[in-house]
């Protein structure tokens, strides 16, 4: 399969075409995707022609971008202008967003193409795509067990060749996760680098679009594009474009990586076993390993699933039969709200807003969502601390490898603890990308979580190169 | 899924072993002031792709059910 740079490098200088390489993105979704169900939605047609105009661009000798005749593949929850979008959620079914999110027009402007748009769990809330209203998305490596989720369709047209390069969303770990079981790199940016303009929001101040990808430097690239400041988006911080491509050689000597001493329990041992061997070829390539203790680690659990959830319940008022989405008609006002709710959302989303409003209902307030508040700025500190001694942090980014289809269904509490290691980074805002760092003892991919301060992105993606190369 | 929910929300006492007596509330990760943009037209959404998405929509408006007038 070929990446990211050698699609740009080939289409630009003319010894590919982006048709050609389109064609063979779309064989290999026509002889897997029946299986896999990466997509909601794939947009040959369209994907055809703005492959053919890259080509003529290339023929005419006018300049293509960074992105030429990439084929790409979205999160069905950005908004794609005239193409059904919809969060695999019933309430959106049929749903046709009047404008385009920045990224996708990034996207077209560097001369991506793009072939689709892919599966999550509902509204981006899962661990596994088992909450999709669709279906769920098959892991490409074992058919028998999940992706990862939220963002697994994303993850698994990567992993099983359908697209170059995809973008996910993350607000708890939703591209980290997923990347790690299917064996692809995603990076979940700092909190406000890509702009969030368009992309259906869960938990606005946990949510960051990041990339997918085969290899560490194509998720460079695609970040470099994506990123920048975007007056659409007014969480967006003030700066150009990340640079991360040209750092990635740079290497880790002298660079200090955090050891987290206090990492909460329920780790698979051989997922600890590819850690300490992540440890061992950063310390071979010259950085130091810093212990570095988290306290609050333990209590980030409970503080993103009463936050996102309160976000969450307040975002989601908006699918209210009125304005977009489906409706089931009632007599009045008040029955359509609720017969469009009760018939439109999955149970997992109804669960997440009743936790949300109880979280946020008056006599529950301050106990709950004042409290959980209060524990991520511990966090935020706690890692402000750790960041004095170390420049970037490693964990494993799941506690275990991809599991199999239905084993944590029955138990909400036991999904919400595969992403014990990757909350902490959205409640304070961190960057953090996922790597994948050889097998666990039942052969499924394993990931390395590599941490970093806001705006560290240089440092994590030099460990994240220098653990590729040790890979 | 009651059951499913009074377990969550035992376990988030957790955090009531915490003295957070002293600690600011965070919001949100990055601590930036209100966003305003230049008082200059630029292009919006146009309203009847925007109504043309709607479940109900009449006139130029969104048409929703009776919200007075009828007997509750």
């Amino acid at each position: 399969m070929q990446k990211l740079a050698e699609i740009v490098a080939g289409v630009s200088n003319g010894t590919l075409t982006a048709s050609a390489v389109l064609e063979e993105h779309l064989k290999r979704i026509s002889a897997r995707e029946s299986e896999i169900h990466a997509f909601n939605l794939v947009t040959a047609d369209q994907a055809r022609l703005d492959a053919a105009k890259i080509d003529n661009n290339v023929k005419s000798g006018i300049k293509v971008g960074a992105l030429a005749g990439v084929p790409i593949a979205l999160k069905d929850n950005m908004c794609t202008r005239g193409v059904e979008t919809t969060c695999s959620s019933k309430i959106l079914q049929g749903w046709k967003p009047p404008y385009d999110a920045t990224v996708v027009t990034k996207l077209r402007n560097a001369g991506a193409v793009i072939v689709g748009k892919t599966n999550l769990d509902e509204f981006a809330m899962g661990s596994s795509t088992e909450n999709s209203a669709f279906g769920p998305t098959k892991n490409p490596h074992d058919i028998a067990r999940v992706p990862g989720g939220s963002s697994g369709g994303s993850a698994a047209a990567v992993a099983a060749g359908f697209a170059a390069a995809s973008l996910g969303s993350d607000t708890g770990g939703s591209i980290r996760q997923p990347a790690a079981l299917c064996g692809v790199v995603g990076v979940k940016p700092t909190y406000g680098t890509v702009s969030r303009y368009g992309l259906v929001a869960f938990a606005s101040s946990l949510d960051q679009i990041g990339p997918f990808t085969s290899d560490v430097r194509d998720a460079a690239t695609l970040l470099e594009v994506i990123s920048g400041h975007d007056p659409m988006d007014s969480t967006s911080i003030p700066q150009s474009a990340l640079s991360l491509v040209s750092v990635l050689e740079q290497g880790v000597k002298g660079m200090r990586i955090g050891r987290v001493t206090d990492l909460p329990e329920g780790c698979e041992p051989d997922v600890l076993t590819r850690l300490e061997a992540a440890f061992d070829a950063l310390r071979n390539a010259g950085a130091t390993i810093v212990d570095v203790k988290l306290p609050s680690l333990q209590y980030c659990l409970t503080a993103y699933y009463l936050i996102a959830p309160a976000e969450a319940s307040s975002n989601l008022a908006r699918y209210d039969g009125v304005r977009y989405g489906n409706r089931v008609d009632a007599a009045d006002l008040n029955a359509m709200y609720a017969a469009t709710r009760d018939s439109g959302f999955g149970e997992e989303v109804k669960r997440r807003i009743m936790l949300g409003t109880y979280a946020l209902s008056a006599g529950y307030y301050d106990a709950y969502y004042g409290k959980a508040l209060k524990v991520r700025r511990l966090i935020s500190d706690d890692f402000a601390r750790a960041y004095k001694d170390v420049d970037t942090i490693l964990t494993p980014t799941s506690p275990s490898t991809a599991f199999e289809f239905g084993s944590k269904t029955d138990n909400p509490l036991a999904m919400y603890l595969c992403d014990v290691f990757t909350i902490p980074t959205n409640l304070a805002g961190h960057p953090a990308m996922s790597v994948p760092f050889g097998v666990g003892a039942d052969s499924m991919p394993v990931g390395i979580q590599v941490l970093a301060s806001t705006l560290g992105e240089q440092a994590m993606f030099k460990v994240a190169a220098e653990l590729e190369r040790a890979s | 899924m009651t059951s499913q929910l009074s377990g969550m929300l035992e376990h988030f006492r957790d955090i009531d072993a915490l003295n957070l007596a002293d600690v600011e509330p965070m919001t949100q990760p990055y601590p930036l002031k209100n966003v305003l943009r230049e008082d200059v037209v630029a292009p919006s959404l146009d309203r009847d792709e925007v109504l043309g998405q709607a479940p109900a929509a009449e006139s130029g408006r969104f048409r929703v059910p009776p919200t007075i007038g009828f007997d509750v």
